[in-house]
């Protein structure tokens, strides 16, 4: 019983095989699978195991939560990409755009320093204009939402303008470090959320609202309507953000810039215009981001945004820094995990979930799923 | 005679919070002034040092004081002869939490140091809201939401309370001295010298051979442990805690507009810093109407930060500039055996 003997009494079909899988090159292979592929066998496994465990409500509320977080993820890396710092007053533009409708749609707005002398309230601007409807067919809000969301918007991203020439750029014309940059945007964090808390005080609100029955989807999925909608117009949202990075003269320069920034501004690219054009972009998402998330939950505190940071940089970790579509699958993927894990612990560790997923992408994968800057 | 008394009362408080949080500045300090590490998440280490002292040193929970969490040390009891009647117990206390802030801290540093800053940043931050949580949610671990509030006093039998804060106002002053000495001491080395060349130049740093990761985590857990130190102070000033006192605002944000405005890369800065910072911050209390809001109070404390990045850099004492002679150079370049 020899070696040579023993191979030959491998058959030759076998051998065939062993051959062929060798050629193969199963890594390479992997590797050249288009990501859209990849992306949705990932969800269709995650979906089919959802469904196995029995979790696939939870599965659902995920993605759509995560979709809202993708809005301020977004901003994130977009920043990230091209002024290339942390911008950790994200979260509290988030707050500041939610609050920032509310005097425009609630019913009653009041006003907390100036109750220091007496109750001070006023209606707020679209109920005095008589549009004071609420629950929209099946959803608890009503269309003045939609209104006010471009509005805030608009209003975000001047102030986020202002602070880019008033805080942001006098440091970077100064050489300040991208870290002291960081340091500068916590300032203006606190700033944003004291002046919230001034302003609003510091309980619990909402906008106006009724409360409506879920949806039955069926499969023992059950989703507010509202969250749908949601969802809805924060997917759209960020389509909208790919067409403009795609296909307008805006994203291609960003794009660039992101790329090469010597190169680009050597190419004539005006390099201000661009930071200005992606504060306006960052800015109005988060806006978005911020009203949505304030009406799927029904209700909105000073200190929101500061929480969401933890999820929405775990996405933009997760995704690859400085990656658009890795920070818009990375939100999904974390708003799953967060809320799936209710299902297992204790519903208080949503945001531990999240940080670690952060902490394990940086430990095996610092460039995230889908590649990013360094 | 009264009203003087009520004075001195006054400012013994003061002293004792304004001299906690001038630990925390000195051991945030050592992570941004020297290092340029940027931490958002004090509130961790002020937490794991405050809960770890608390726990270690509580009397063992009983179910009629309405306590769920199951295990106190006790070591005023249980440590018996040891205590020696100076109450060393503090003092174990302290090293317990300067162990827990320590390893915690090599932990999240060693994860998050080799990348960019800014990861390092979020992961604090990551850090200081876990925390809270578990302290908030583990009632067994240290009374969730209710807090711990049977801690005992440092040398409290020899203190009629009335005064008692006299003694610790002038112990916290003593601690921080020695504190100072320390970092002083540390940052004079050519360790030190090793973490103002990383601030300053990372690259350069790596270039001459220094291990920049290893340096920077050595600082990111010497800070903490000095962090810890402070949540210790604080456990036995105040002596009660609950998952509240760790809000952002009080145990983060506030530290890092006491260290800007007194001058980061600077001790003695971040000592003063402190001081001023915590004396606006309680005497704004006597203003009329909306002037002594608290949210005002939060308002200012980002304008502060925001304005001295802005516009001075340095804060009200900058880092002293480091001049060599030649002397000092000749000694540098001496052949050592």
């Amino acid at each position: 019983m020899n070696l040579a003997n023993r191979i030959n009494s491998i058959p030759a079909y076998f051998k065939i095989l062993l051959g062929f899988i060798k050629n193969m090159n199963l890594a390479n292979r992997i590797n050249s699978i288009p990501a859209y592929f990849k992306i949705l066998l990932g969800f269709i496994i995650t979906l089919s195991i959802a469904f196995i465990l029995g979790v696939q409500d939870l599965y659902v509320h995920g993605m759509l939560i995560g979709s809202l977080f993708a809005l301020g993820a977004i901003g994130i890396t977009l920043l990230y990409a091209i002024v290339n710092f942390a911008h950790v007053a994200h979260g509290d533009f988030m707050t500041l755009g939610a609050f920032l409708a509310f005097p425009l749609v609630a019913s009653v707005v009041d006003v907390e320093y100036v109750s220091y002398a007496d109750d001070f309230a006023f209606t707020g601007l679209f109920p005095a204009l008589g549009l004071d409807q609420v629950g929209l067919g099946p959803f608890t809000f009503g269309f003045t939402i939609l209104l006010a969301i471009p509005i805030s918007m608009f209003i975000l991203a001047i102030i986020a303008i202002g602070l880019e020439k008033f805080v942001y750029r006098k440091l970077r014309l100064r050489g300040s470090s991208d870290v002291m940059i960081a340091m500068a945007s916590f300032g203006v964090a606190i700033l944003l959320r004291g002046a919230i808390s001034t302003i609003f005080g510091t309980q619990l609100r909402s906008y106006d609202r009724i409360s409506k029955p879920f949806l039955k989807i069926g499969w023992g999925i059950d989703v507010p309507p509202d969250l749908l909608f949601l969802g809805i117009v924060a997917v759209t949202l960020c389509l909208l953000t790919h067409y403009i990075l795609q296909y307008t003269k805006i994203g291609k320069s960003m794009r660039a810039t992101s790329d090469n920034p010597d190169l680009a501004m050597v190419t004539g690219i005006n390099i201000n215009k661009v930071i200005m054009n992606t504060w306006i972009i960052a800015a109005g998402l988060a806006a978005c981001a911020g009203i949505l998330i304030a009406v799927g939950s029904a209700q909105m505190v000073p200190q929101m945004g500061w929480k969401l940071l933890i999820p929405i940089f775990a996405a933009v970790v997760l995704g690859g820094v400085g990656n658009a579509y890795g920070a818009f699958i990375g939100a999904l993927i974390i708003g799953v995990a967060m809320e799936v894990s209710t299902e297992y612990m204790n519903p208080a560790y949503k945001l531990g979930v999240a940080f670690t997923i952060m902490l394990l992408v940086l430990t095996i994968k610092p460039r995230g799923l889908f590649g990013g800057k360094d | 005679m009264d009203s003087i008394l009520s004075i001195f009362n006054y400012l013994s408080t003061y002293i004792v919070i304004a001299g906690i949080y001038a630990i925390f500045s000195l051991g945030l300090n050592i992570h941004w002034g020297f290092t340029g590490i940027f931490n958002i998440g004090i509130s961790a280490f002020f937490a794991l040092g405050a809960y770890t002292a608390a726990i270690l040193t509580s009397a063992s929970p009983s179910p009629e004081m309405f306590e769920d969490f199951i295990w106190g040390g006790n070591l005023p009891e249980s440590l018996g002869f040891f205590n020696l009647g100076i109450d060393l117990w503090y003092f174990v206390g302290m090293f317990g939490a300067i162990i827990v802030c320590g390893i915690s801290a090599a932990i999240i540093g060693w994860i998050t140091l080799r990348l960019r800053d800014d990861y390092f940043a979020i992961a604090t931050l990551g850090l200081a809201e876990t925390v809270r949580f578990i302290f908030l949610n583990e009632k067994w671990l240290a009374n969730g939401s209710r807090g711990m509030y049977r801690i005992p006093k440092f040398l409290g039998e020899w203190f009629p309370p009335a005064y008692y804060n006299y003694f610790y106002g002038i112990f916290i002053l003593l601690l921080i001295f020695i504190l100072y000495k320390i970092v002083q001491k540390a940052i004079n080395s050519p360790w030190g010298r090793v973490l103002k060349a990383i601030r300053e130049d990372e690259i350069a740093t790596s270039a001459s051979g220094k291990n920049v990761f290893l340096f920077k985590l050595q600082s990111f857990i010497l800070g903490a442990c000095i962090m810890g130190i402070g949540g210790v102070v604080y456990t036995h000033g105040i002596r009660y805690l609950d998952p509240l006192t760790f809000d952002p605002l009080m145990a983060t944000f506030i530290i890092w507009a006491m260290l800007m405005v007194g001058g980061s890369g600077n001790n003695k800065g971040a000592i003063i810093g402190a001081f001023i910072v915590w004396a606006i911050w309680t005497w704004t209390d006597f203003l009329p109407g909306f002037l002594s809001d608290p949210n005002l109070k939060f308002l200012m404390i980002g304008l502060l930060i925001t304005l001295v990045i802005l516009f001075k850099p340095e804060g009200i004492i900058g880092e002293k500039k480091v001049k060599l002679s030649s002397k000092d150079i000749d000694k540098e370049l001496e052949p050592t055996e």
